[in-house]
């Protein structure tokens, strides 16, 4: 199906049109970016009637030569994490309304950045899938460098040089891979012959050690909190939302199919760092005094969820592993949608600066709590599901000691309420005449809103789409032994 | 076209225009010699590399090669030197000797060809010593003290480099191959059981053009040759002499491998890389001036092709370096730019803050050369670097499977693991540039704001840089983000047709 490809495409001829039209208007580049995403949703719901959303596997188009490296698919797995990362694209087109600044440039790296996301997850190539991987690094670096808050130019550097060394290690995994396969560059073939892979382990954590640092498991994290913290608005609801999926897409769909072997050897100690990373974000994030920063940690921990989900290997758990993905990117991407909006008017992201909010800034709190609620996991909004669900699979097939992961969610509560009550309730503080929501932000808060809503009482609507794939995704993992 | 009308469509019209440049520039027709200089660089460079594609191999008089790679490479050596002139015409047409110059590029890009192309020792001789020649002429050029400084230490380094030539000379001459020609080489190497005197000579020689590839630990002139020599000739000497010398190494170990005295000469090439990766990276990161961190990056990428070098993989190493080639011509031409742009530039890397918005096009094509040089996907770089690594990785599994050479299998897989070191360091001394072109602030506007005056804007606005020089700039970075994303539809083999000797 041409759309596919043209999902990638369309925002690469957006940016394009935005970089020739020049900094003329900035009105201009909004809507074009707006356009630009609008097109992939429409190009996706174009895709219904083949059965995109029941799970089907449909490929894109394949070029004549033989040699080529373009290649798409999508199925149960990439189909959930594409709506997400048109969803995010979106909002953080929306958030970046009141971007005066080279807006020419800005929109085109987000619009690049988004073509550059949703080939990783249509990539039926490796060599592709690493191409489009890395492709995510430089307009990242730049909106960090170019449009982040005081510190960025060392979170810019810092981001990049990090990533592209994790991912130093998938392009000789991948090598590795394509070599021992006889040369297939498809990953559904290679998938589908990997016991022809003979260097398993090696393959493995070669793609693990990148796919760790994107998700990002503890002992790997450290690029994030400075990433997070200093990029713009939009580029924390890009990270959070989706970038920090791309690790976990990854194990799912390269890492497990390529190596099932060594994956099954692997469980314990990635369930082991999928625990230590709940309670280590969750336990960061309460100490965390600058509220961007705490919205970050707890991105670690959350996180933390898919990874232990994903060691548990069953399809129930991986199914989880996807949920808790969605629900990560709307809910995180609500609470940098919020921590930027206020930052905007107070231009400081401290929290003893803040207080009593709730009265002044009455739209703002509201919206607040309520995601703070959804990050927490608080049943019917969209955390709860996958988390719930990661937890429960976790204890049977994997032994009571997973229980530890619930500490993590005693200091979710912790953490997230205390960031309410530092902004939202209590006495007046510095910042206390600021301005309510607008109606755009007003609209987008809703449309978040809705989204975790809907996630959380119908999680079947991500677990739909992903049954088939995360039952042969299993079965392959031998989980639930 | 045969090899022979092939090679000769090559050199002649390289050499023609020399002359005609040199003519030319004797009655003060300096605009008729560089036009003369650029038709005859981009002749050979068209017609090389279809050649490289179409003929097949064959030998040219018993002299040199031609055909396939060794039409290719002599190709994209003229195009790069096709470039300098170009992107240099506004400097070379102020410059009393700018005809001169452009005249002894053209000689350059033929001597740097026939390295690419020699099939004996005696041409590879000839070819090594008229552009070691040329490049002393080049560095001197810009005739300040600091240029005459670097080309003496280039000459004095090179007059070592040439002693030891003649020495390999005499071993490999004397003992193995009174002709001198390759395949004569091999075979009596490969007879005679002298080990020693083989690998003496092999190293001698390696020795050489390593020092002609600016390979570290024979490095040390070219940091201060590209930074003082004038630009043009700078971006021609960082890309078309490297890039023969790079040809005639991995021929010369070919020849070597086929005389079976790989096992003993291939470790010494793997180190050579490493110690060039370590070096080149570790050296960049360290320096203040464009230029130099040019140059020391150009060690580093050498030491990369190495590797596919030592893997006996010729075709992946020139192609790697072609890319390498072609991108930093481009980066050494951007400085004429910024120079015009901002006369006050002092060559520092921090000194291009704020360019970005003052000579944005420039700075992008720079930022994508640059981007392609760390090879970070999807531009042409990426695509050479994945390439080498491919084979590099492809004989480390091979060797440790076979068990044949435990030693040789794990300096590959270590070699691998340096220079991936090594591109992640890149990201640092490359992304200094992009750092100071688009997220430092701009000295000027920042002295603007201060001083709450117009006068450093207007200053600013002034040097609208070269067009020329930027016009070439942009076009190099356009054809390495179209070759970049061209792999997606036709697979990137297409790209290494030229360089696959048939």
């Amino acid at each position: 199906m041409v759309q596919l490809d043209l999902m990638i495409i369309a925002p690469l001829v957006f940016a394009a049109i935005c970089l020739i039209a020049g900094n003329a208007n900035a009105t201009l580049m909004r809507w074009l970016a707006l356009a630009a995403i609008v097109s992939q949703a429409a190009l996706m719901a174009s895709l219904v009637p083949v059965g995109i959303f029941a799970g089907e596997r449909i490929t894109g188009l394949v070029p004549p030569a033989g040699a080529a490296v373009w290649g798409l698919a999508t199925d149960g797995l990439s189909t959930p994490l594409v709506a997400l990362t048109i969803f995010i694209g979106g909002a953080a087109v929306i958030t970046s309304w009141s971007i005066a600044e080279r807006t020419a440039s800005y929109f085109a790296l987000i619009l690049g950045m988004q073509a550059a996301v949703t080939a990783v997850f249509l990539a039926d190539n490796l060599v592709l899938f690493y191409v489009a991987w890395e492709c995510v690094l430089v307009p990242m670096y730049f909106l960090i460098g170019g449009w982040g808050s005081s510190n960025r130019r060392h979170a810019a550097t810092k981001y990049l040089i990090y990533m592209f060394a994790a991912g130093a290690f998938m392009l000789v995994g991948l090598i590795v891979a394509i070599i021992e396969s006889g040369g297939v560059g498809s990953i559904a073939q290679i998938s589908a012959g990997s016991p022809a892979i003979v260097s398993s382990q090696v393959v493995f954590w070669l793609f693990m050690v990148t796919f760790l640092a994107k998700v990002p498991a503890v002992g790997l994290h450290t690029w994030l909190p400075d990433a997070h913290t200093e990029a713009p608005t939009a580029g924390s609801i890009l990270l959070a939302g989706v970038l920090l999926k791309m690790g976990g897409y990854g194990i799912m769909r390269i890492a497990i199919p390529f190596a099932p072997t060594a994956f099954e050897s692997a469980r314990v100690p990635l369930a082991v760092l999928g625990v230590v990373g709940i309670v280590y974000g969750a336990a960061m994030a309460l100490v965390q005094s600058d509220l961007k920063r705490l919205v970050a940690y707890s991105s670690v921990a959350h996180m933390g969820f898919v990874l232990l989900a994903i060691a548990v290997a069953t399809p129930a758990s991986f199914s989880a592993a996807l949920i808790a993905m969605v629900s990560h990117g709307f809910v995180a991407g609500m609470l940098f949608f919020l921590v930027g909006s206020l930052y905007d008017r107070a231009h400081t992201r401290e929290l003893s600066a803040f207080g009593g909010l709730g009265a002044s800034m009455p739209l703002w709190s509201v919206a607040f709590v309520f995601a703070s609620l959804a990050s927490l996991g608080l049943p019917a909004l969209s955390g709860f599901p996958g988390e719930f669900v990661t937890l429960i699979e976790a204890y049977t097939v994997m032994g009571p000691w997973t229980a530890v992961a619930m500490v993590g969610l005693v200091l979710a509560a912790a953490y997230n309420l205390r960031a309410v009550r530092a902004t939202v309730q209590g006495p007046a503080g510095l910042m206390s005449d600021l301005p309510d929501l607008g109606a755009r932000e007003l609209g987008l808060t809703g449309v978040f809103a809705v989204a975790i809503v809907v996630v959380g009482l119908y999680p079947a609507l991500v677990s739909g789409v992903a049954e088939q794939a995360v039952t042969a995704l299993s079965l392959l993992a031998g989980g639930g032994a | 076209m045969n090899a022979t009308t092939a090679g000769l469509a090559i050199f002649v019209p390289l050499l023609a225009a020399a002359v005609i440049g040199l003519v030319a520039d004797a009655f003060d027709a300096r605009r008729w010699a560089l036009i003369a200089s650029v038709a005859g660089l981009l002749a050979a460079g068209v017609v090389g590399l279809t050649a490289g594609v179409t003929v097949p191999v064959a030998d040219v008089f018993g002299v040199f090669r031609g055909g396939g790679p060794f039409s290719a490479v002599p190709g994209v050596i003229a195009v790069c030197g096709a470039l300098a002139v170009m992107g240099g015409w506004s400097s070379l047409v102020d410059r009393p000797n700018g005809g001169t110059t452009a005249a002894l590029i053209t000689f350059g890009a033929a001597s740097a060809g026939l390295m690419a192309a020699s099939n004996d020792l005696t041409t590879l001789l000839l070819a090594v010593e008229t552009s070691a020649v040329i490049g002393y002429a080049l560095v001197s050029d810009a005739r300040t003290t600091r240029s005459d400084e670097a080309a003496i230490k280039y000459f004095i380094q090179g007059s070592v480099a040439t002693g030891l030539f003649v020495l390999a000379m005499a071993i490999l001459v004397g003992v193995f191959a009174p002709t001198g020609r390759y395949a004569e080489l091999a075979g009596s190497m490969g007879e005679r059981l002298l080990a020693d005197p083989a690998l003496v000579g092999a190293i001698l020689m390696i020795a050489t053009l390593a020092f002609k590839t600016g390979l570290a630990p024979f490095h040390t002139w070219a940091p201060d040759a590209y930074e003082t020599a004038p630009v043009p000739n700078a971006a021609f000497l960082a890309s078309g002499p490297k890039l023969g010398a790079l040809a005639a190494l991995s021929l010369f170990v070919a020849v070597v491998d086929a005389g079976g005295h790989s096992a003993r000469v291939l470790p010494i090439v793997l180190a050579l890389s490493m110690v060039s990766v370590l070096v080149g990276s570790l050296g960049a990161l360290a320096q203040p001036q464009l230029r130099r961190m040019l140059a020391y990056a150009g060690v580093a990428q050498m030491g990369y092709a190495l590797i596919a070098v030592a893997m006996l993989d010729a075709t992946s190493a020139v192609f790697f370096v072609s890319t390498y080639a072609f991108a930093t011509a481009g980066a050494f031409l951007s400085a004429i730019v910024f120079l015009r742009a901002r006369p006050d530039w002092d060559g520092s890397i921090a000194g291009l803050a704020g360019m970005g918005r003052t000579v944005p096009w420039t700075s992008a094509a720079l930022s994508i050369l640059l981007i392609s040089l760390a090879g970070i996907p999807p531009l042409l770089g990426f695509w050479g670097k994945f390439q080498v690594f491919a084979t590099a990785v492809y004989g480390s599994l091979s060797v440790l499977r076979s068990g044949g050479a435990p030693l040789m299998g794990w300096m590959l897989a270590i070699a691998v693991v340096v220079a991936l070191a090594g591109s992640v360091i890149s990201l640092g001394y490359y992304g200094s540039v992009l750092r100071a072109l688009y997220l430092l602030p701009s000295p000027v506007a920042e002295k603007a704001e201060s001083a709450h005056d117009g006068e450093a804007e207007a200053q600013e606005s002034a040097g609208q840089g070269s067009t020329t020089s930027a016009a070439v700039v942009v076009l190099i970075a356009a054809l390495v983000v179209v070759l970049g994303v061209a792999p997606a539809l036709w697979g990137y083999s297409f790209l290494l047709l030229p360089f696959v000797a048939r």
